[in-house]
């Protein structure tokens, strides 16, 4: 056997390698050429595939077009109009960016572009064959660009080989298609798909919308719009509401800056906020528009541009995490009030008619209780949005300057708290008026509003959470007892977690974990918050490191709030223990002092409430 | 196999080897007791879960030797309600099992012995010694509560046991505390060994010795396995396998302080004060100077308690905390009136002994942080 030498890959074959990297299946030409369209500000998008993309991918569009002299070079590598010296790589606000697709897709392929810009007569053709010498002709066609690919992969039979099935590469190319399409509304897409007409999305104003034509309308119904700006980073999005079911996992869909992004940081943020809305198995849908300066965050990981960096990880787990999580608790307040709000104006209107006809003392009274309501929770409802807003706004700038997270007060006793309340009040005044009918055996209190809502309680998963929240306030306001350890537990760990553990032992000790170096590795646990099972320190540790980037809160920590809801629960009137008027009464008046009233700590809910229009409806009252 | 026996030694005979019976296996054969004629003619009853196995012996008449297994609960129940002392036990080829007692007659489907798991032996010339039972239980008894449960750190769910020099050890921690007690002890040339008995363990042999009137308990070690010979009934288990902490440096600190305290008051003062605890984890605080013991707790949303009791104590203030269950289940198993509460700094272990007596006995217990 003959000893093989080092050698300098042939410009050709490096190409063919590099083009791979970003290249690798039909969706990602797909991709990144729907990306060129859209960075020539097209509005109509048309995407033809044939045979898993491999026989013919055909993307037409409506943008500028290019000029002769582009077109002469868009296909040689780092050919772009998009970016022109380093910095520019600091605030890229174009989708594509490196100057390779096009390259790449040619060199892997037999390439076809045809282009015409608005102002010019003419529209020039350019062909190529795996990265050959283009040839290019006048030729004449409509405004804008349409590249043809064909035999993709036919000079790189390893990629060919391995191909998924059509199923699996259409579904790619439909998945990558719709995501590009949630975050440009005001572009129509159509894909085309052996013949068959897969999506057809008309141009339309807003990402709702669009998430409307995407998926079921049930799905829209479900969603309650989630906004924040504080100067760094505008969102706006969808997540679903609590009580909608969906039991598949990831279902997150995250832009920034109108790209697709795949980031833990995000999901994490987003499931934390969920995490005492939902119950176990059921998982939340959000739909996240972010728009970041280019500074602030880097999309250059990777050529496919789907992994993404923030410059301040902390700074945007905070923000997301608080945003969702106000939008989650004003879920309610929000939008019950609005509903009603929306029927008191029926109501007036009704009643105003028949205070002219009838001016009897009850009607004007009648009338002035409507009245009140509808004109307590309108300014109450922006109010609230604005003081939400300032809250995190706040909040989120404290988070900035305090880059180092050490510095940051736990912020659950913060912000929230402390205006959480007030938001509430105007509701839970709402609420003083339910009058309680009764019990329904043996588990539910039965009641109704001052608007003739029907309203049913779970005693059982109302009294744990008033329990729960009373619990977790008073351990967060009493100092942590600590116990020692006679029998010091040691932990290694390897050096990139042992530095962050070191550089957080403070952090630690205030939640209870007294911790020292142990040899070069290791570190030694010599005692305890209490409240930790015996035998749990090193996992409880463990936890509370593992969740320590971006923050660490002993609240947060899953032992600990498991125990605590464990006590909530074993301390709360059972399903089926007979209550008295007084006792309901005062269950139901604790309930609306809550954060979050609409939960048990488990998830479950504890409310349902039925509108006296819904009834009607089901009495065929009203159609 | 065709035997006679008795009701009363039968019925005893299943008692004692029920515990080791599985009521839910997948393995059928283990919810039967194996019945056995040996080779001089005696009946042996044997049961087991695989982890633990209880052997006994009962007087018979053999008519025929051989061997079968037979659902154990089903021959319990029926042996409780027989009428007449007297049974006949006769199995077919099949495994049908033939019991006759005066009127009665039940057939009951039993299994091949030989489907039964193979239980180990072990022999007089394995490790060996006999230990009086009061003296087993006390030591049991005083060492039992502060073992661990925790699953993840198996060599402390047990007590650990050693014959060292004419003395027998036992110690048991959970990592918070630590309790040891050791006692003079023969061991007739044995040699020093040690091993560390499960709680399960620990439990069953407790409701054994419980169940019999008998003075010494015969244990054997070898490999994994211990040994309990209780008069003619023999309890075999799996000793915990590993390496249990080095427990001499926990017991052999140094304290800068003793005091005395009575122990009833110590336990009174504790049990009342903890009583505005919100749970059982949390700590109370004790104070000590100018003569005096204060103890007092201070729990957010519940209140407040404080108590004292005269102490002789002239130091310096001194406070420090401890769970209060911690202190109260040893001083449940202290034997003295007065014990001797021993302290070096509020972070540091205390320990507490007996006082006035020769007892070996001693609990160290880690303090919480004030």
């Amino acid at each position: 056997m003959s000893i093989k030498k080092i050698q300098l890959l042939t410009q050709d074959v490096s190409e063919k390698i590099a083009a791979g990297e970003v290249v690798d299946r039909p969706y990602c030409a797909v991709k990144e050429l729907i990306e060129n369209s859209i960075d020539a500000e097209a509005t109509r998008i048309t995407i033809d595939i044939k045979d898993r993309g491999v026989e013919l991918i055909k993307i037409t569009d409506n943008g500028w077009g290019m000029p002769k002299e582009d077109l002469e070079i868009c296909t040689l590598r780092h050919a772009t109009s998009k970016i022109i010296q380093i910095d520019d790589l600091e605030k890229i606000d174009t989708m594509g960016f490196r100057g390779e697709a096009l390259a790449a897709i040619s060199r892997v392929s037999k390439t076809e572009i045809k282009t015409k810009q608005t102002d010019s007569d003419l529209g020039y053709s350019l062909i190529t064959e795996g990265g050959s010498k283009p040839v290019i002709k006048p030729t004449g066609m409509s405004n804008g660009t349409q590249i043809i690919i064909k035999d993709l992969f036919y000079n790189t039979p390893a990629r060919k080989k391995f191909l998924k099935s059509k199923q699996s590469e259409y579904s790619s190319i439909i998945s990558n298609v719709e995501n590009i399409a949630l975050a440009h509304p005001t572009i129509g897409f159509k894909l085309i798909i052996d013949d068959k007409e897969k999506l057809n999305l008309h141009q339309i104003d807003t990402h709702l919308d669009r998430i409307k034509s995407i998926f079921k309308d049930e799905l829209a119904e479900n969603l309650i719009p989630l906004d924040l700006d504080n100067g760094t980073i505008k969102i706006h999005g969808f997540i679903s509401s609590p009580t909608y079911i969906n039991k598949k996992r990831n279902n997150y869909f995250f832009f920034v800056n109108n790209r697709i992004v795949i980031s833990k940081l995000i999901i994490a943020a987003v499931n934390n906020a969920y995490s005492e809305h939902l119950v176990k198995g059921r998982y939340p849908i959000a739909f996240i528009f972010a728009e970041l300066k280019g500074e602030f965050f880097d999309i250059n990981v990777h050529p496919r541009k789907i992994d993404v960096k923030f410059v301040n990880e902390q700074a945007i787990f905070t923000s997301i995490r608080q945003a969702t999580r106000l939008t989650l608790q004003n879920a309610h307040a929000l939008s019950l009030p609005s509903e009603n709000a929306r029927n008191n104006i029926a109501d007036i209107e009704k009643i105003d008619k028949i205070k002219k006809t009838n001016n009897t003392p009850q009607d004007k009274n009648n009338f002035f209780a409507n009245f009140k309501t509808l004109h307590n929770i309108a300014p109450t409802t922006k109010l609230q949005n604005t003081r939400m807003l300032s809250t995190y706004n706040k909040e989120f700038s404290q988070a900035t300057k305090n880059f180092d997270f050490s510095e940051k007060t736990p912020h659950l006793p913060s912000s929230p708290s402390s205006t959480q309340p007030k938001s509430y009040q105007k509701f839970s005044g709402e609420i003083n008026n339910i009058n309680i009918i009764g019990r329904l055996p043996t588990k539910y209190i039965l009641a109704y509003n001052s608007k003739n809502d029907f309203i049913l309680i779970d005693q059982h998963a109302a009294h744990e959470r008033i329990n729960y929240e009373q619990l977790k306030n008073d351990f967060l306001n009493k100092q942590i007892e600590i116990q020692g350890l006679l029998i010091p537990e040691i932990v290694t760990l390897n050096s990139g977690v042992l530095e962050i553990a070191e550089a957080n032992l403070e952090k630690f000790e205030k939640f209870g974990f007294l911790i020292e170096k142990f040899g070069n590795d290791s570190l030694k646990i010599t005692a305890v918050p209490s409240i930790i099972e015996k035998g749990h320190e090193k996992s409880s540790f463990l936890e509370m490191l593992s969740e320590i980037n971006p923050e660490v809160d002993i609240i947060k920590n899953k032992e600990i709030i498991d125990k605590i809801i464990m006590t909530a629960c074993k301390n709360s009137v059972k399903a089926g223990q007979k209550l008295s008027i007084a006792e309901m009464d005062h269950l139901i008046k604790n309930l609306f002092k809550c954060k979050n009233p609409y939960h048990c700590p488990h998830g479950r809910p504890t409310i349902i409430t039925m509108t006296q229009t819904e009834i009607d409806k089901k009495f065929s009252r009203i159609l | 196999m065709h035997i006679k026996c008795l009701k009363s030694e039968l019925l005893q005979a299943l008692q004692v080897i029920f515990p080791a019976i599985s009521t839910k296996t997948s393995l059928p054969v283990l919810s039967n007791v194996l019945l056995k004629i040996t080779e001089n003619n005696t009946l042996i009853l044997i049961s087991t879960d695989l982890e633990m196995t209880i052997k006994t012996y009962i007087n018979a008449t053999v008519i025929k030797k051989g061997g079968i297994t037979i659902p154990a609960k089903r021959l319990l129940d029926i042996t409780k309600e027989l009428g007449t002392e007297e049974i006949e036990l006769k199995v077919n080829e099949d495994f049908k099992v033939y019991l006759t007692s005066g009127k009665s007659k039940f057939t009951i489907m039993g299994l091949d012995e030989e489907d039964y798991p193979v239980i180990p032996e072990i022999m007089e010339n394995d490790v060996h010694f006999v230990i009086d039972k009061d003296l087993l239980k006390n030591m049991i008894n005083k060492t039992i509560f502060s073992v661990s449960y925790d699953e993840t750190r198996h060599v402390l769910n047990g007590i650990y046991v050693k014959v060292e020099d004419n003395k027998i050890i036992m110690v048991s921690t959970d990592g918070r505390r630590l309790c040891y007690i050791d006692n003079k002890f023969d061991a007739e040339n044995s040699g020093n060994f040690d091993f560390i008995l499960s709680t399960k363990t620990i439990s069953e042999l407790n409701k054994l010795i419980g169940m019999l009137t008998i003075d010494d308990v015969e244990i054997g070690i070898k490999d994994n396995q211990v040994a309990f010979k209780i008069d003619k009934h023999i309890m075999l288990a799996k000793l915990i396998q590993g390496i249990f902490p080095n427990y001499s440096q926990i017991i052999d600190q140094n304290f800068s302080m003793n005091i005395d305290i009575n122990k009833e008051d110590l336990f009174a003062i504790t049990k009342r004060v903890s009583i505005l605890n919100m749970d059982k984890t949390e700590s109370i605080k004790y104070s000590f100077w100018n003569n005096k013991l204060n103890v007092s707790v201070a729990t957010q949303g519940i209140g407040e308690a404080e108590d004292e009791i005269d102490i002789v104590y002239e130091g310096s203030v001194f406070d420090i905390a401890y769970n209060p269950n911690y202190i109260m289940d040893v001083l449940r198993n202290m034997e003295s009136d007065e014990i001797s509460l021993m302290l070096s700094t509020p972070i540091n272990p205390c320990a507490i002994k007996e006082k006035g007596t020769d007892s070996s006995y001693l609990c160290v217990i880690m303090p919480m942080r004030i």
